[in-house]
């Protein structure tokens, strides 16, 4: 039966809306969904692409033997966990959670946590820290006189760079900054200023170009001292801040959780004899020695990379498109989503793992 | 019965109520599904609110009363969810004129089985994005656009109905000329009765709670036939001047369309103003994906001598002139290009307006008839 339903894209953290089509409990495709006001029916690859991750997955609970994984069953890979948690104490458990949790899911986690007495609980933030202040919206975006694009936009958020296209077409000046020869956004750019690894010499040659009509969205920064010098940056010339991040619920994630860098997730990493990991690839940011070896880990996700052949036990929990819940997009925007496709499999979700471990 | 205009409506009264004047296209559909003549009806189901259309495939009879009444804030096009996932199964489908030119292109190029197609088409006055219409709503009709049930496209105006019954109408013409209204493509259609489609239906020269059908084929005919004769709908002939009345909607559409696309495509970009929107271009290929005609089996766009840096805008001769090359002789003008572009590249105006000279070189139109594009200019077919 062929279904198609509303979703929210998770490629990235503008909060596209996207439809799923699926056949008889197969992801087969996406749909432009054209009401959703944000996208209105647009998708970049990223996003279209994001059903991919269907065609190559970890479909059963898992035990990791010299590197590679032996399909095994809940109740066994739950076990195996327990008996972890027992033998430690509450100081030497960490949770690395990410943005690809839904709200309802890292309040569940966190829950957990306190439970347990945990207190290394956060998710790894791109160099973002947690940034509780107000934040720009897309109509800012469209209303704005001089727009500053930290990052390649265009590539990476192409549907917020559709935002900083109409706001040109109404006559906004342009000004990207970026760490590369050149880019989209770059060629797009009625100034381009280009940095060698931070940001501080350029700050000056900005200050004077933007006021409280101006935007600053950034989807790149190097260090936390370089997210610091872009809040000090808005905070002088009243230029609003939009900080982009890489994954759907990042935002969801900042009001709740500690955002490290990847000094703090290595030192946490080095603390702890149980490291349990949600949808995330540590590997996007670490190394494997950074990370093999120092503790039992336990990897929620199905994706099927490298992360999960050194992790010690799997469990697949639900891929996005079998949730409900929430996502905090990048401009603060909690968006509800529903379940967009039925697919059979006796997976549990992430909520029940976490009861089932509580 | 060999009429080819005839009236129609439900013989169900929940039907004739809920559905589109007289509600046949409902019934026939119904008569399809209960006598197992198609496996399933493709058609548009509302969404969250009148803005959202979402394409639902129906295997039952009963649930088609969950899909009555028209939604032209919704342009979608369905042509390619059939070529991609319901190739197997043989199906009914509502249509727009742009969905059955589609489907046309598709079964010449045996994407689509037309033995396991019947196309039920809607006129259409076009469509307007879910997020225009919502804001042209709340600007000139000054009304919250959450109120509004129904909204209806007849007699060259937008018209809405409120959650308490009121109506407000506004002239078509002026809402574009403030750059609101219809899609751009749809502004420039110039087909507005599906003949294409085996039965072509509508309001256009109807009589209040009968829909006015017209039998393009076959197929078409043995459709209204069986559908009389087992009891969903009943019959009569229109009136000489509902025949006019329909014919002289039509016609004054069809000059609309015209005027349009003179007016858009000869006031086109200069060459500097492309190369900007080129610039932009992400190569995201959501125009080639979306395109219901611009379909291989391999795309030589993802062939090596065809990549480009990625920090760069793709050569436009090697992206854009490309598509150009495979698929413009037959552009259909159903805008899905436009309308998934992130980067708001309006690349449908050019392959539009390379078919229109095509067509005006040839005689191929694009999506009608059982002509293919001649694959060799006239020139050519000469020698």
């Amino acid at each position: 039966m062929l279904d198609i339903k509303h979703t929210i894209c998770p490629s990235c953290s503008v909060g596209c809306g996207l439809n799923i089509v699926s056949k008889d409990g197969t992801i087969v495709g996406t749909y432009p969904y054209k009401r959703h006001p944000i996208n209105e029916g647009k998708n970049c690859l990223n996003g279209r692409n994001s059903i991919l991750q269907f065609d190559s997955q970890i479909e059963k609970p898992s035990i990791v033997k010299n590197g590679q994984l032996e399909e095994s069953d809940s109740e066994t890979v739950l076990k195996l966990i327990k008996d972890q948690l027992d033998s430690i104490d509450s100081s030497e458990l960490a949770i690395i959670c990410s943005g690809n949790s839904t709200n309802e899911e890292l309040d569940r986690i966190k829950e957990f946590a306190d439970d347990f007495g945990c207190e290394k609980i956060g998710f790894y933030g791109y160099n973002f820290p947690n940034f509780k202040a107000d934040v720009a919206s897309y109509d800012d975006i469209s209303d704005a006189t001089t727009i500053l694009a930290v990052g390649d936009i265009y590539r990476e958020n192409p549907l917020l760079a559709r935002r900083i296209i109409l706001s040109k077409e109404n006559g906004a000046v342009f000004i990207n900054l970026d760490d590369v020869e050149k880019s989209i956004t770059s060629l797009n750019a009625d100034e381009f200023i280009k940095f060698e690894d931070h940001l501080e010499d350029k700050i000056d040659a900005v200050k004077s170009k933007l006021d409280e009509n101006s935007i600053i969205i950034a989807n790149k920064v190097c260090c936390k001292d370089d997210f610091a010098l872009l809040e000090s940056l808005s905070a002088d010339t009243g230029a609003k801040l939009l900080p982009v991040f890489n994954a759907p619920n990042m935002k969801g994630a900042m009001n709740r959780l500690e955002s490290w860098d990847d000094e703090e997730v290595k030192n946490i990493i080095d603390d702890s004899k149980v490291l349990v990991v949600v949808k995330d690839n540590m590997l996007d940011y670490l190394s494997d020695d950074d990370i093999k070896g120092k503790s039992f880990i336990v990897n929620i996700s199905n994706e099927d990379n490298a992360f999960a052949k050194i992790s010690d036990v799997v469990l697949p929990g639900k891929s996005w498109v079998e949730k409900a819940g929430t996502f905090t997009n990048c401009e603060g925007l909690e968006q509800c989503f529903d379940i967009s496709a039925e697919i059979e499999n006796d997976n549990m979700s992430e909520m029940e793992i976490f009861d089932k471990l509580a | 019965m060999s009429e080819r205009f005839i009236l129609a409506k439900s013989k169900e009264n929940e039907i004739t109520d809920s559905g589109a004047c007289g509600g046949a296209v409902s019934s026939i559909f119904q008569y399809l599904l209960a006598n197992e003549l198609v496996d399933g009806v493709l058609t548009l189901n509302k969404g969250i609110d009148v803005y959202d259309g979402v394409p639902r495939l129906l295997t039952s009879a009963e649930k088609v009363i969950e899909t009555c009444g028209s939604l032209h804030c919704a342009p979608t096009m369905v042509s390619d969810l059939i070529s991609d996932f319901l190739t197997d199964e043989k199906i009914a489908v509502a249509v727009k004129p742009c969905d059955a030119k589609a489907i046309n292109e598709l079964v010449k190029r045996h994407r689509i089985d037309e033995d396991k197609i019947i196309t039920v088409g809607l006129n259409c006055g076009g469509t307007v994005r879910p997020e225009v219409a919502q804001e042209m709503i709340e600007k000139f009709y000054n009304v919250d656009p959450s109120r509004v049930v129904k909204e209806e496209i007849d007699k060259g105006k937008f018209i809405i109905e409120l959650d308490d019954g009121e109506e407000i109408a506004i002239k078509i013409d002026d809402l574009e000329e403030e750059g609101y209204g219809r899609r751009d493509n749809c502004q420039r259609c110039e087909l507005k009765v599906p003949r294409n489609a085996d039965i072509a239906c509508g309001n256009w020269g109807s009589e209040p709670g009968w829909t006015f059908v017209e039998v393009n084929s076959e197929k078409g005919r043995e459709i209204i036939d069986g559908a009389v004769s087992e009891g969903f709908i009943e019959t009569k002939a229109p009136s000489e001047k509902a025949l006019e009345m329909r014919e002289k909607v039509e016609n004054i559409m069809i000059k609309m369309g015209n005027r349009n696309t003179g007016k858009q495509l000869d006031d086109d970009y200069s060459l500097e103003e492309w190369e900007a929107q080129w610039n932009k271009c992400i190569k995201c290929f959501a125009c080639r994906d979306v395109c219901p005609i611009c379909w291989c089996n391999e795309c030589e766009l993802e062939k090596p001598y065809f990549s480009d840096d990625p920090q760069s805008p793709p050569d436009p001769l090697g992206f854009h002139g490309v598509r150009l090359s495979h698929m413009s002789p037959s552009c259909i003008n159903c805008g899905q290009c436009d309308d998934v572009c992130p980067m708001e590249i309006p690349v449908s105006k050019l392959f539009h307006k390379l078919q229109k000279k095509y067509e005006s070189r040839t005689g191929y139109v694009a999506g009608i008839g059982d002509e293919k594009p001649p694959l060799y200019s006239p020139m050519k077919e000469v020698f």
